[in-house]
């Protein structure tokens, strides 16, 4: 069972050819959520990681970084399996009007 | 760029200096204690009757020598503590110093004139392990490249890479230590670092 923030990150990790650097899926969530933070996108990358749902692969070092490099996450089949999985969940409730009240 | 060799020996060496010299004044004060506690020893006081013209003076005088027993006591416990603590503290100085001596092999450009700051990738170094002090020091240039620098004052920009380098560091930290159940995991991390240190 995936989470909200999960299955958000998967979606742009997809969205992005599967592969994206941790700046990349900041910058992707920021346009879409309210409140991102690096804190929140690690500690759950590395819950993915754990799960098997992505993996992680250092790039090539870069010259105008002093040498450092981007590190650049992939979604793995088992992330896609999730992805489909909680997608087709939240489907089965889609005869729900949209108009549900919301929370105040 | 690492830190040369030379200075790290030279702190290092400093700090077992330090400890060196606050472990012989404990020392000291230890041998100190042991000829009390012998002299207390020997100086036992009597216990028959016959020798106190009254019990109140014989009470009186096994009391006062309980209480010079007590002192003691109390002298080698706080003794001891304050050892432990300076051990540890002098412990914990130099795993920092290596664990930043590590990261520092790929201090970076930016850190001394860009958007991130010295203050940042001194953190970032200082608080997390090598591969995720990278990432995080990448991603926050660029993300200060292509987004913030765009849309906030330099100032914003600053507060902005300060904020999530202080919210990347929480967040691994306080990961792993929910995850692996706080406490034994730090001994267990301490533990290891130890070794390699002492094993080097």
């Amino acid at each position: 069972m995936l989470g909200r923030f999960e299955e958000a990150i998967l979606l742009v990790l997809t969205e992005a050819k599967g592969e994206a650097t941790t700046a990349e899926i900041y910058e992707a969530l920021s346009e879409k959520l309210r409140k991102v933070s690096f804190g929140a996108i690690y500690t759950t990358l590395d819950r993915m990681e754990d799960k098997n749902f992505v993996t992680r692969r250092k790039g090539e070092p870069l010259a105008h970084r002093g040498g450092k490099a981007r590190y650049y996450y992939k979604i793995t089949s088992d992330g896609r399996a999730a992805v489909i999985e909680s997608q087709k969940l939240t489907a089965e409730w889609s005869y729900l009007p949209e108009t549900t009240t919301p929370a105040r | 760029m690492s830190i040369g060799s030379n200075v790290k020996s030279r702190v290092v060496n400093w700090i077992l200096t330090v400890v060196a010299r606050h472990l012989d004044k404990q020392t000291q004060e230890t041998k100190a204690i042991i000829s009390e506690a012998q002299y207390l020893k020997v100086s036992q006081p009597s216990l028959k009757t016959e020798d106190y013209p009254n019990a109140l003076q014989m009470q009186g005088v096994i009391l006062a020598h309980k209480a010079k027993w007590e002192e003691v006591r109390m002298r080698v416990d706080s003794t001891v503590r304050i050892a432990t603590y300076r051990l540890l503290f002098a412990k914990i100085a130099i795993l920092v110093l290596l664990l930043f001596d590590e990261n520092r092999k790929s201090r970076t450009i930016f850190a001394d004139d860009g958007a991130i700051g010295r203050t940042n990738q001194f953190l970032l170094d200082l608080c997390l392990p090598p591969d995720r002090a990278e990432d995080t020091s990448t991603a926050l240039q660029d993300t200060c490249e292509n987004k913030w620098e765009k849309r906030y004052s330099p100032r914003e920009v600053a507060l902005f890479c300060f904020v999530q380098t202080i919210s990347a560091i929480y967040a691994y930290h306080a990961g792993r230590i929910f995850k692996y159940g706080g406490l034994f995991w730090v001994i267990a991390e301490l533990k290891k670092a130890f070794a390699k240190f002492w094993g080097a």
